[in-house]
C-alpha cells in the first residue's frame, strides 16, 4: 500500500486525468459537470483505487503502467489482475458510448449511464480474464515440471 | 494489368459515369409519359362569367406553421381572422424534398414528385402532369401571375400577364417582394376585373432566412409586411365579391424553415406549413370550420395535394386521375353529400387504375347522408391516399444495381493504388459503413467522426508512450484539444440541441454547476470586429505563406460589415481572379481558393478555419496514417456545421460578392464553403505530400456511396427514406466527385 500523501496524489491526478480525457472524447466542458465527475470517479475506482492498495511505491506502479502501453516487461499475477481490469474497464466506458446517438430516447441512454455500466461490465470482465489466464498459465507450468 | 495512371483515371470515370447515371434515372422516373387525359366532357355553359369563381393564390416562400401559430407572431390581420373563423387554417404537411419546385408541384398537380427534384430544382422544364392553371387557363379563365419565375418555366404559356422575380439570388430580399406588391395596385382595383385567378409567390421570407438567418430580425418584419398584403387582397376581395359569386383567397408556405433559416431536410420546422383559406361571397355563412375553441392552436392536419383537389373542385372542374388529394371543399359548402360521392368516384377510379389492395367501403349505392358511412369514408381517404404517396416514392431498383456494380469495380481498381505495404489497420475505416444501415447514426454522422478522431488520436497518443518524445506528446495533445474545440463549435445548431428537451430523457445528476453558455460561433458572431482583427492577427502568425492572402479576404469582411457592397463586390472579383495566380506561385490550387473561401465563410467561422488548418499542420508534424486522415478528414467536413440533411447547405456564403445570380460562381462557392473543412485540412497537411492518403479517402468514399446506394435498395419501403437515406446518397455523391476531383490537383 502506498503511503497515505502519495495515494492521495496518485488518486487525484488519475481522478483528474479521467476527467480531462471524458471532455476530451466529448464530454460536454460547459453542462453535465457532476455527470462527469461520476464518470472519472468510477474509472478511477476501479483502476487507481486498487492500485493503491496493490503497490507498494509509485515507482513500481509507474512502471507498471508505461510496462502495459510498450507491451512488455512481466507484471506478478496480482498486477495483471489490476492491468486487465482497468484496460477492460476503459474499453467497456469508450464502446457503451455507441448507444448514444441512437434515437431511442430511453432513459438508460442519458451521458454518463452506458459509459458507467459500460466501465463495471468491462471490470468485472477484466478481472475473469485475468484470473482465467493465471490460472491456464499455472496449469501448463505445472504440466511442465510433472513432465519433466 | 492496368497501369497505375490507368486505374487512377478509369476509377474516377466509373465514379462520375455511376452519378451520372444515378441522377439520370431519378430524374428520368417524374418524365415518365403521362397517359392521355380525356376532357371528361366538361362544360363551363352552367356558369355565367359573372358568377364564376375567383381565386387568389398566395405562396410565401419558407413560411412555416409557427410563423404564424406562435404567440410572439406579428401577424395580427390573419390570427384574428383565424380566431374569429373567417378564415380556416390548415397545417399542411410538406413532404421531402422540401425545397421550392417539388412542393409547388404538389400544389399544383395534387401528385408528389421524387426525390430527383431535388437535383433539377434549379433547371426547372415545363410541367407535363395535368394542373389546375392550364385546366382553368384552357377553359378560358385569366392567370395573372407575379413573383418566383420558376412558375414561369414550369408553366410558359399559361399566364395572361406575369412578372418573373428571381428565386436564386438570396441576398435580395427587399425588392424582390417589392417587385410582386407593386402590381396589386392595378390587379385589386375596382375597375379592373381582368382575372380569374391571381397567382402570387413572395421569396422574401426565404431570402432572409439564407441571407441572414432564421432568428434575423427581419423576419418579424418580413410577417407583418405579408400580413398587410393579406389584409389588402382580403379588403379588395370582400368588397369586390357580389353576393351571386364566389372568391376564395388561399395563403400557404411552400416549405419551412428552420430555426438556422435554411430548408431541405425533415424536421418540423420544415415540413409543416400553414395552409389558410378564405371564402368570400355566395354562401359565406355556409362553412363547417367545426367548433374547435383553439382553431389557431389545433388545426387540422392535410397534405399539400389537398390544396390541389380545392381548387379543382372551386372552379368546378373534375379533378385528374394523376391527382390523389383529398379535397378540402367540405369546409366550405353545405352540399357534403356532393362532396363525398365525388371524392369516393375520384379514389375509387384511382384504386381500380392502380390495383391497390384496399377494399371499398361500399360498391355501388352508397348512402352519402349516413353519418357512419361518411366517418368510415373520411378513414378510407386517408387510407388510400396514404398508399398512394406511399407508392409513389419509387425508386430505381435496376440503375441502383448498375451503378453499385459500376462502383465496385472503381474501388477494386482505386484500391490497387494503394500502397504495398500495408497494414490491416487500414482496412479498417470501411468498418464505418455499417453505421450508415441504421438512419439514426445517419442523422449523426458528425458524432461518429468526431468520437472516432478523438479515438485515434488517443491511440497515437499511447503508441507514443513508450518513446516518450516531449514535443511529440505535446502535439499530439495539442491535435486532441483543436479536434475537442471544433467538434463543439457549430454544436447547437444540431438536430439534438434544437430538439425540444421534453423529447429527450431527463438527466440523471443534478446540474447546479452547469452554466449554459452559446457555443463559440454563436459568441464571435456577435463582435464582429473584435473577431476580424484578432482572426486576422491569428491567421498571419499561423500561415506561412503570403500574408497577403490572409489581409484582402478580412478587407472584404470589413467591407461587408460597413456595407460598402460595391467595393466588396470589386473587391470580392479580384479574388476571384487572383485564385489562378496564387495557386500557380503557391503550387496547389486548395492553397490558391483559401482566399476566397476565407473572404466567404461567416464571420465566426474564419477561427474554425485556422484550427483546422493547425490540425492538418500537426497531421503532417506527426506523420499520422491513412486511418487518422480519413477519420480527421471526415470530422473537419462536420466541424462546419455540415449534416446529412440538405438543410445544413448554407446558402449565404454562396451569395457573398454577388450582385445577381450567376449559376457557376454560386456553384463554385457553395462548393468551397461546403467542403471548407476539407479543404482546410488539406492545405495545412500540405495535399500534394499525401496523395497516397488522398487515394485512401477515395477508396473510402467510393465504398460509402455503394453502401447508401445498397442502403437505398434495400430501405425503399422504410419510412426514413426520402428524409434520410436519400439526402445521405446527394452527400455521398457530393463527396466521391469532390475528393475524386482533389486528387487530380
Ligand atoms: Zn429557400
Amino acid at each position: 500500500m502506498l503511503s497515505l500523501p502519495v495515494a492521495a496524489r496518485f488518486v487525484t491526478l488519475s481522478w483528474a486525468v479521467f476527467y480531462i480525457l471524458a471532455v476530451l472524447f466529448g464530454a460536454p466542458f460547459f453542462s453535465d459537470i457532476i455527470a462527469t465527475a461520476v464518470l472519472a470517479t468510477a474509472l478511477t475506482a476501479v483502476s487507481a483505487l486498487p492500485a493503491v492498495f496493490l503497490f507498494d511505491s509509485e515507482e513500481r506502479a509507474v512502471e507498471v503502467i508505461l510496462q502495459l502501453f510498450s507491451c512488455e516487461g512481466n507484471p506478478t499475477p496480482k498486477e495483471s489482475v489490476l492491468l486487465f481490469n482497468s484496460v477492460f474497464a476503459f474499453l467497456g466506458a469508450w464502446a457503451a458510448a455507441a448507444v448514444h446517438p441512437l434515437d431511442w430516447d430511453r432513459w438508460w441512454q442519458r451521458y454518463p449511464l452506458p459509459s458507467l455500466v459500460g466501465c463495471f461490465i468491462g471490470a468485472v470482465i477484466g478481472i475473469f480474464i485475468a484470473i482465467t489466464r493465471i490460472f491456464v498459465i499455472k496449469r501448463t507450468a505445472y504440466n511442465k515440471t510433472k513432465k519433466r | 494489368m492496368i497501369s497505375k495512371k490507368g486505374k487512377f483515371w478509369i476509377s474516377r470515370v466509373l465514379v462520375v459515369c455511376a452519378c451520372a447515371l444515378l441522377v439520370y434515372s431519378f430524374v428520368a422516373l417524374d418524365i415518365t409519359p403521362t397517359p392521355p387525359t380525356e376532357e371528361f366532357g366538361f362544360k363551363d355553359g352552367n356558369q355565367e362569367s359573372s358568377s364564376s369563381p375567383r381565386l387568389v393564390f398566395m405562396v410565401i416562400d419558407a413560411f412555416r406553421l409557427s410563423f404564424l401559430t406562435s404567440s410572439k407572431s406579428p401577424m395580427s390581420f390573419t390570427k384574428s381572422e383565424i380566431t374569429k373563423k373567417s378564415a380556416k387554417l390548415f397545417d399542411a404537411y410538406a413532404r421531402m424534398p422540401t425545397v421550392t419546385l417539388p412542393r409547388i408541384t404538389a400544389y399544383l398537380t395534387g401528385t408528389l414528385p421524387s426525390f430527383g427534384t431535388v437535383l433539377t430544382n434549379l433547371a426547372t422544364a415545363e410541367m407535363k402532369t395535368a394542373n389546375w392553371i392550364s385546366r382553368i387557363q384552357k377553359i378560358g379563365k385569366k392567370v395573372h401571375f407575379f413573383g418566383d419565375d420558376t412558375w414561369i418555366r414550369l408553366l410558359p404559356r399559361s399566364f395572361e400577364k406575369f412578372e418573373g422575380v428571381t428565386s436564386f439570388f438570396v441576398s435580395d430580399y427587399t425588392d424582390v417582394d417589392n417587385n410582386v406588391t407593386r402590381h396589386l395596385d392595378t390587379e385589386l382595383s375596382n375597375t379592373n376585373h381582368s382575372w380569374d385567378a391571381l397567382i402570387l409567390h413572395y421569396l422574401g421570407l426565404d431570402h432572409i432566412g439564407h441571407s441572414l438567418g432564421g432568428s434575423s430580425s427581419k423576419i418579424p418584419e418580413k410577417l407583418k409586411e405579408m400580413d398587410d398584403v393579406i389584409g389588402r387582397i382580403h379588403k379588395y376581395l370582400k368588397s369586390s365579391t357580389s353576393v351571386d359569386q364566389e372568391s376564395y383567397l388561399i395563403v400557404c408556405g411552400d416549405h419551412g424553415m428552420t430555426a438556422a433559416g435554411s430548408h431541405g431536410g425533415a424536421s418540423p420546422d420544415e415540413t409543416r406549413v400553414p395552409v389558410v383559406i378564405w371564402k368570400f361571397g355566395r354562401e359565406e355563412g355556409n362553412k363547417n370550420y367545426g367548433n374547435q375553441d383553439d382553431s389557431l392552436k389545433q388545426p387540422p392536419r392535410i397534405e399539400q395535394i389537398d390544396v390541389s383537389s380545392t381548387i379543382f373542385d372551386v372552379f368546378n372542374m373534375p379533378i385528374p386521375i394523376e391527382s390523389y388529394g383529398i379535397s378540402l371543399i367540405n369546409y366550405f359548402s353545405d352540399d357534403e353529400e356532393e362532396y363525398f360521392e365525388k371524392q369516393h368516384n375520384q379514389f375509387r377510379r384511382i384504386v381500380q387504375a392502380k390495383h391497390l389492395a384496399i377494399s371499398d367501403i361500399c360498391d355501388e349505392n352508397c348512402d352519402y347522408s349516413d353519418k357512419f358511412i361518411k366517418s368510415a369514408l373520411k378513414k378510407w381517404f386517408l387510407t388510400v391516399q396514404s398508399e398512394l404517396i406511399g407508392s409513389a416514392s419509387e425508386v430505381p431498383n435496376k440503375s441502383l444495381g448498375v451503378c453499385v456494380f459500376l462502383l465496385l469495380v472503381a474501388l477494386t481498381l482505386s484500391m490497387g493504388l494503394w500502397n504495398l505495404h500495408l497494414s490491416k489497420s487500414d482496412f479498417f475505416i470501411f468498418l464505418i459503413n455499417i453505421t450508415y444501415f441504421a438512419s439514426s447514426l445517419i442523422e449523426e454522422e458528425h458524432e461518429i467522426w468526431y468520437y472516432l478522431g478523438s479515438t485515434v488520436v488517443a491511440i497515437r497518443a499511447l503508441r507514443n508512450f513508450k518513446i516518450w518524445n516531449k514535443t511529440e506528446v505535446k502535439s499530439i495533445f495539442f491535435l486532441a484539444f483543436l479536434h475537442r474545440i471544433a467538434c463543439s463549435y457549430t454544436q447547437s445548431t444540431r438536430r439534438r440541441w434544437i430538439m425540444d428537451s421534453s423529447l429527450l430523457p431527463p438527466s440523471i445528476f443534478s446540474d447546479t454547476l452547469d452554466f449554459q453558455p452559446n457555443n463559440l460561433n454563436t459568441i464571435l458572431n456577435e463582435y464582429p470586429i473584435i473577431v476580424i482583427l484578432t482572426c486576422s492577427l491569428f491567421w498571419m502568425y499561423g500561415y506561412k505563406q503570403s500574408k497577403f492572402h490572409i489581409i484582402l479576404p478580412m478587407v472584404s469582411h470589413f467591407l461587408r460589415l460597413f456595407e460598402l457592397t460595391q467595393f466588396n463586390e470589386v473587391l470580392m472579383h479580384f479574388i476571384r481572379l487572383s485564385i489562378l495566380p496564387i495557386s500557380y506561385s503557391t503550387g496547389s490550387v486548395l492553397a490558391g481558393c483559401l482566399p476566397l473561401l476565407l473572404a466567404i465563410v461567416p464571420v465566426s467561422q474564419i477561427l474554425l478555419l485556422l484550427v483546422i488548418y493547425n490540425m492538418g499542420k500537426l497531421f503532417s508534424k506527426l506523420n499520422l496514417g491513412s486511418v487518422e486522415f480519413v477519420t480527421l478528414c471526415m470530422s473537419s467536413f462536420f466541424y462546419t456545421g455540415n449534416s446529412n440533411s440538405l438543410s445544413t447547405l448554407s446558402l449565404t456564403s454562396a451569395y457573398v460578392g454577388l450582385s445577381s445570380y450567376q449559376p457557376i460562381l454560386v456553384g463554385l462557392q457553395l462548393m468551397l464553403y461546403t467542403f471548407s473543412g476539407p479543404i482546410l485540412f488539406l492545405c495545412g497537411c500540405n495535399a500534394s505530400s499525401c496523395t497516397s492518403l488522398l487515394n485512401h479517402l477515395f477508396s473510402y468514399r467510393i465504398s460509402s456511396m455503394c453502401t447508401s446506394l445498397i442502403c437505398l435498395y434495400i430501405f425503399q419501403n422504410h419510412l426514413f427514406i426520402w428524409s434520410v437515406y436519400s439526402p445521405k446518397v446527394v452527400y455521398d455523391m457530393a463527396h466521391v466527385i469532390f475528393f475524386g476531383l482533389i486528387g487530380l490537383l
